[in-house]
Order: structure tokens, then sequence, then C-alpha cells
């Protein structure tokens, strides 16, 4: 069949065995019986020898890359880069959180148990195993009991990794803010809360959603996204580019009116950034470092036609050039 | 490589020279960078020219004619492109801090780095798909030899856990190859 590239259900299974077979002979504890198996299950069947020489191939391609740089580069412990990009769909602006709406109720954010300033994020590792990626500026309280394990996310936006429970019984896991919860069915998510809304975005298997006064609950699977009040859900939409960028450390934008992107930019600047009216729909695009957001405004004032202009003291704001 | 028929040739010609000018000004606007912005117009007239030939010749069909909206299929070409464009960014970003954390007696040489750029980025898209901690078990036994004991200590799972890790990357990958 020299027209059809899809591989038959034969080479399908022998490539699925061949797999398992990598994985049980590159472990430390690959016995002389297994390699015995191996080497039996190898000369039984041509499909098996062409699917074994797949794994040869992939390891040969893998073995270009020092160790040292591989997992860092291509897998960074903060976050996946790729689970981000994985699922875009095309561009939404997605509904910008006015950046004067950030800091509401300013006290809740120091009674929470874990907080990061302006400009930093931090992973933290929670008592069960989960982790917790925290955004800029952002206030958690997190309580475990018998029943279930709950982070109270206060301000800003966290991405959430979680880990089967550990306990005898396990527990849901859920995040909860002043509109309502999301719970965790086997995942990771990002919760983020915007003015009057939160804003949930899944990037690995799904999330429940109930608000805090709503009439049912709404599931949403890998890829989706979907903002909420207390008491209604909107549509979910596919996740865009930007949806999540921030758990790699970029905030990455296509086609973002500059406003917006001023106002996303501006959460990991102390002072603030603001932009003219008359800049503010400009659209513009690329990938905008979150830790040096002083290298993200040379970049926009080098490409596009705006400068930057100082207001008063740390105060920055775009301005037509 | 297929060959284009003349008439194709010459529709995708028009094609080239009533839209390249504003494709680039759109990608400008979008980029910023005007090199980044040719090169990526360019590779958006490859992408044209390459799906066409390879469909249309058959019936000897004008490839440039069946578009009708050149504009907006342009763009949405040159859409796909920058996405994977800043994808690429973030990667060599991601790279370039890492290179910069190493210890001095490890950072490889220039043409190496070169190299290693071009390999990072075939396996950053083959891994493509998987999830976090897939990639990152796959890697640590593939690429550092880390023992499974220990691959499932920092992980947080189980052995059996990091075998099923494994298979799946390894038959991930096995699949997409050609």
């Amino acid at each position: 069949m020299p027209t059809d590239t899809t591989p038959s259900a034969r080479d399908l299974r022998a490539i699925k065995e061949a797999a398992t077979w990598y994985a049980r002979l590159s472990s430390e504890a690959a016995t002389a019986n297994d390699r015995h198996a191996w080497n039996h299950w190898l000369a039984s069947d041509a499909a098996h020898r062409a699917a074994w020489g797949k794994v040869e191939q992939v390891c040969r391609q893998m073995g270009r890359l020092p160790g040292s740089i591989a997992r860092p580069t291509l897998a960074p412990a903060k976050a996946s880069r790729r689970a981000v990009l994985r699922n875009l769909g095309l561009v939404a602006g997605a509904g910008a959180a006015s950046w004067l709406s950030w800091r509401t109720l300013p006290w809740e954010g120091w009674t929470a148990d874990y907080r990061s300033t302006v400009g930093e994020r931090r992973d933290i590792q929670l008592a069960d195993g989960s982790s917790m990626l925290m955004d800029t500026d952002t206030a958690v309280d997190v309580s475990f009991d018998a029943q279930a394990r709950i982070l109270d996310l206060r301000s800003g936006a966290i991405l959430v990794s979680t880990h089967p429970d550990p306990a005898a019984t396990p527990r849901p896991f859920l995040v909860r803010t002043r509109q309502g919860t999301a719970t965790a069915l086997g995942t990771r998510y990002t919760v983020k809360t915007e003015d009057g809304w939160t804003r949930v975005a899944v990037l690995e298997k799904s999330v429940r959603i109930e608000p805090a006064q709503g009439q049912g609950a709404v599931v949403l699977h890998a890829g989706q996204q979907a903002r909420f009040s207390r008491d209604t859900v909107e549509a979910p939409k596919p996740n865009d580019i930007t949806t999540a960028s921030w758990t790699s450390g970029n905030l990455v934008a296509l086609d973002m009116p500059l406003g917006q992107l001023a106002a996303e930019l501006g959460r990991y600047r102390r002072g603030g950034l603001g932009c003219d009216a008359d800049v503010a729909h400009l659209l513009v695009s690329g990938s905008f470092p979150l830790d040096n957001t002083d290298q993200a405004l040379a970049a926009l004032t080098q490409g596009f036609p705006v400068k930057t202009a100082r207001v008063l003291g740390y105060w920055t704001r775009f301005v037509a050039r | 490589m297929s060959t284009i028929p003349p008439t194709a040739a010459s529709a995708m010609h028009t094609l080239y020279s009533d839209n390249h000018g504003w494709l680039l000004g759109w990608l400008r606007r979008r980029v910023g960078d005007p090199f980044d912005a040719a090169d990526l117009m360019q590779d958006t007239f490859v992408r044209v020219l390459k799906t066409h030939t390879g469909r249309c010749c058959a019936a000897n069909a004008d490839p440039a004619a069946e578009i009708r909206e050149p504009r907006a299929y342009l763009a949405s070409i040159a859409k796909s492109l920058m996405i994977d464009f800043f994808r690429r960014q973030t990667l060599e970003r991601t790279y370039l801090e890492v290179l910069a954390a190493l210890p001095p007696q490890e950072v490889p040489s220039l043409e190496t780095q070169a190299v290693l750029r071009s390999a990072l980025i075939e396996i950053d898209a083959m891994l493509d798909g998987l999830g976090l901690k897939v990639k990152q078990a796959f890697l640590m036994a593939q690429c550092e030899g880390v023992p499974y004991a220990e691959i499932a200590r920092r992980l947080g799972v189980s052995r059996r856990s990091v075998d099923n890790y494994l298979a799946r990357a390894m038959a991930h990958c096995c699949l997409l190859l050609p």
C-alpha cells in the first residue's frame, strides 16, 4: 500500500509493544530474563523488528541533546510551555482585566497563607504532592482537611497541577474564588480573578465549575476556558495563545490591542503601566519576557510606532511616537 | 518535487506580485521586526506553493485561481506561521537562559550551540502533545540516565507510572517518524 502512510493496526500494535519493551529494558531493574524475552519478541515477527528500528531511531535523535540542556529547555520544571500552546484556538481578545481593578480589598492579600509580590512568580509544593504556580501579585489561602483540599484564591492567578490524593479516602481538590469553585477532575488548570469574574482555563483533563449562587455546574475540558460570575458561567471558548503563557514566564500576544497588553504587563511592574487612548487600539504580537518587563517595553518601542513616557515616578505610559 | 504547469506558475506569480507588499505590511505591523516579517512572508508563499503543487497539479487545475479570497487565505497561513515563530522564540529564550546558567566548563562551543539549537527545535516538535511529567520522565531517563526509582521520587509518582510515561512517550515519538 504505497499511497497510504497511516500505519496498519498490526504496525500500531508492534509500535506499542516496542515502546513497552523500551520502557522495561531502559530501567535499572531490567533483568537478563527481560532481555531474553525481548530477543524472543524481536525474532518472532518482521513487524516487531521494524518497530524496534523506530525506537532506535528515536533514541539516536534524542542522543543529540546533552542532559544538562534537554530537560531544562524542553520541559522546564515550572510549567510546560507547550501545554499552554497546544490547544490554541485563534486569538480571541480574552476579556481584558482593567489594571485598575487589581487590588480590590488589599487587606485580604495579607491574611493569605501565600502571597507573591508584584513581578514575582512563586512555585509552591503543597502537602499532598500537588503544586501551585502563583502569578504576580497573588494571594492564596491553603486549607487541607479530612474532607477536602481547598485553595482560596483571594487575588491574582494560579496554575494548579494536581496530584492524586495520598489520603486513604481521596479528597476533592478545589479552587475557590468570590464567584464560586473550580474542582479538579485530575488535572492542570489556571484560575484567574478578574473584576467581578473568575476565569478558568484547562490545560489537561477537566475541571468542574460551580458558581456560588449557581444553578448547576459546567465541566470544562482540556483546551477550553470560561469566565464565571457568582451566578452565571459564560459559554466555553477555546484557549488562546495568551491564556496561560504567563506560566512559562512569557506573555505571548497575537494581535492584542496595545492597551490590553499594557494592562497585562503592568501587573508585573511596580508603579504600573498605562497607555494613551490614541495608541491603545494598535494590534501587537510577540513573546514578551515577564521577568524583565523593561526588555518587553524596549521590544515594543522598537517594533511599533510608540515610545514610553515616564509620567510620575515609576508610572510609565505608552504614547504615540 | 512536482513541477508546476505554466499557467499555474503564472497565477502563482500574480498572487505574489499582487499581495506581497500588502502581506509584508500586515506582518510588519504584527511582528514589529522588519527582517522577521520578511522571513515570515517568504515562508507564507512557500507554504502556498507547496500546498498547491501537491494537491492540484494532477487535475491540471490552476491553483492560484482557486483561491477566492487571496488576502484572507494568505493571512490565515501567515497567522499559523506566526504562532510557530513565537513558539520558537520562547524556546530560544529558555535555551539561552539554560546556557547562561551552565557552569563555564559545560558551556558548548558556538558551533555546537548552533547544532543543538536545531536539534532542540526538532525534538521540541516531536514531544509536543505529551504531558509535562511524561516529557520530564522521558528526558530524565533518555538524556540524563536517571534511574526510574529516582525519576519516580522526583516527580512524586509510582514506579509503574514512570514505566507508563516512558512507553507512552516512546510510542508517541515512533508514530511521528516517517
